[in-house]
Formats: C-alpha cells, structure tokens, sequence
C-alpha cells in the first residue's frame, strides 16, 4: 500500500489495473442488467393460436416508410419501444419544409402511421424539424 | 416423443446468481476506482474515509494462528464447502443451453414401420404458404415440436398487419390441408424490403 500511494512505477501499475478492474466491474454489470433477447412488438390479439409480433428494425423501416409518405416530410427517423406485454412507442423525427408547420405535420405522419399504431397499439410520438436547406418532398 | 429441449424455463435460482455477479460487478468496479484514485495521488484519508481500504487491510494483516480455534476453523471449513457447493450449482445454472436439434414429426408408429414427416419439409410447407400471400418478400420457418415459426419480410407497410395474419392463417390452413397436426403458428416480421424510397399513394 506504501508503494501505491508513493509515486513510482507501482503506481502506475496499480492505476492501470484499478482501471481494468473498472471497466471489467462495468462490463460484468452490463451484461447482467441488458436485456439478453430482443423484445419484439407483440400483434395483440392474435387470431386462433399462435402469435404474430414484429421485430423494432423492420417495424421502425416499415414506420418510416409510411412517415415518408406523409405530407410535407422530406425525410424521417423512426424509432420502435417495445411495450413489456404487447404494444409499445413509435418515436418519430421528422423533416419538414420551412412551409410546413409543425401541427400539419404531425398530424399528418400520425394520420400515416395509422395502419401500424392501431393493429399493434403503438403509441406515437412525432416530432418535426425544419430539414436541411434544399431537402424538398418527392 | 420428448420434446428435445435441455432448458426452457428461467430458473428461479439465475436471479440469484445474477444478483450475486452484479455484487460482485460493483464491487470490482469499486475498489478498483479506490486503487485508481490512490494511484493518481488523492489523499489516503480521503480514500480510507469513502471506502475503509486501510481498516480492511490492516484487519486481514494482522490475524495470525492463535486467532483461529478449532472451532472458528470448523465453521470457516462449513461455511467454504457450503459457499463452494451453492456458487458451484449457481455457476452451472448460468450456463447457456440453448435449443437442440429440431425432430421429425411422427404422424404414424405402428407395427410394420413409422411414418414421420421430415421437419424440413414442414417447414418448406410453411414457407411456400407464406411467400404465396401478397405483399411477402421472403420467409423462413423452423418447427418446434410445439411451435411452428415463420419469420417474413414484407413490401407492404400500409397492410403490414394483415398481411402477418395473412401468412398465419395461410400456414395454419395449408398444415390443415395436408393432414399435418394443426401447430400454434408464431409469425415475426424480420425484414421491411423497400422497393423504392417512396411508396406511391
């Protein structure tokens, strides 16, 4: 203990360790508290047996997809939160031209999304930003 | 047949393993930030104050033989095989076993012979099932004894949900239709394809 706390090449061994012995300490904690599986989207309500759901990327492409068709969005980024049982959140950004505002535009990508926030209760979340200069609707 | 899995519960036990890995997780991260801060020179009181390294060192420095009786090295004996016996059994539950191998589906045993269905073939059933639905890109499908999945892509967003109960009642139909026994159907959307940056309204 002398040494670590005297300056020398034992010091700076010890700093390089206890720095290891951290990162493993937080890497050990990483791994039991994040989720191991993928919680994917549960369709409620399924029809007889069996069970429908969807994985968050290929829901967030699909949702995206749709948002992109919404009037006055130039582009979009989408982001799926599954729900624990079924359901979940859709986190929508969105692009817009400086002569859209915000409300038509929401109500527009929310009005989109209708055919995956109904089926799979999602929740919507749409927020718009002016897009980057000569971004414009195809 | 025995449904061919080793381990499908969560064992009540894996919490408490984990539990113990997260204490001992904190407390590497813990003690090593003490011996980096007393590396990079802050104040040994100061150190000792938030973590009692010194007090723990000097009280492991300074037991020697005669603090060990017979009986405190009894207990100390009990205490390592139970630690030794709990951590171990703990350690062999938190080991991964994942899904064996799929079976053949046994549709007849009898005494001239058997006559099973290939998984591979269930599965194949499946997917042409699935691909014939409009809107389906691709599919893949892996029977369970219990469960028959199919994993799809789709071209379509506006439909996606009825086109995923589509392929359910699809597969669901077509296992019917050839005699197979009607399994739950597990569909999961994989994969959106877009065919084009925008689809046409």
């Amino acid at each position: 203990l002398r040494g670590l706390e005297a300056p020398g090449g034992v010091a700076v061994m010890s700093a390089l360790t206890g720095a290891g012995v951290v990162l493993l300490g937080l890497s050990l904690v990483s791994a039991v508290l994040v989720p191991r599986r993928e919680r994917p989207v549960v369709l409620p309500r399924p029809s007889d047996g069996g069970s429908i759901d969807a994985r968050r990327g290929a829901l967030g492409h699909a949702a995206q997809a749709l948002t992109e068709q919404a009037r006055g969005v130039t582009s979009a980024k989408v982001r799926v939160r599954p729900g624990r049982r079924s359901g979940g959140r859709l986190s929508v950004r969105a692009d817009r031209p400086s002569t859209a505002t915000p409300p038509t535009v929401r109500a527009a990508v929310e009005e989109r999304l209708e055919p995956l926030t109904g089926p799979f209760a999602l929740r919507a979340r749409v927020t718009s930003r002016p897009g980057a200069r000569g971004s414009r609707v195809q | 047949m025995l449904r061919q899995r080793v381990h499908t519960r969560t064992n009540p036990f894996g919490f408490v393993g984990r539990l113990l890995v997260l204490v001992l997780a904190l407390g590497l991260a813990w003690y090593g930030l003490m011996v980096l801060l007393l590396s990079v020179k802050l104040t040994p009181s100061t150190v000792e104050a938030i973590s009692g390294y010194r007090t723990a060192y000097d009280f492991l420095a300074g037991l020697g033989p005669m603090d060990f009786t017979p009986r405190t090295r009894g207990i100390l004996a009990a205490a390592g095989v139970a630690a030794f016996l709990s951590f171990g059994y703990l350690a062999l539950r938190e080991l991964p076993r994942p899904y064996l191998a799929r079976a053949d589906l046994a549709l007849k045993v009898g005494e001239r012979g058997d006559t099973t269905v290939n998984a591979r073939a269930i599965e194949r059933l499946a997917e042409t099932a699935a691909l014939r639905q409009p809107g389906v890109t691709r599919a893949a499908s892996r029977y369970g004894s219990d469960e028959l999945g199919v994993d799809v892509a789709v071209s379509t967003a506006r439909e996606l949900a009825a086109v995923l109960t589509a392929v359910q009642a699809a597969v669901a139909a077509a296992l019917q239709e050839h005699d197979l026994p009607v399994l739950p159907v597990r569909v999961t959307l994989t994969g959106f394809d877009r065919k084009h940056k925008r689809e046409l309204s």
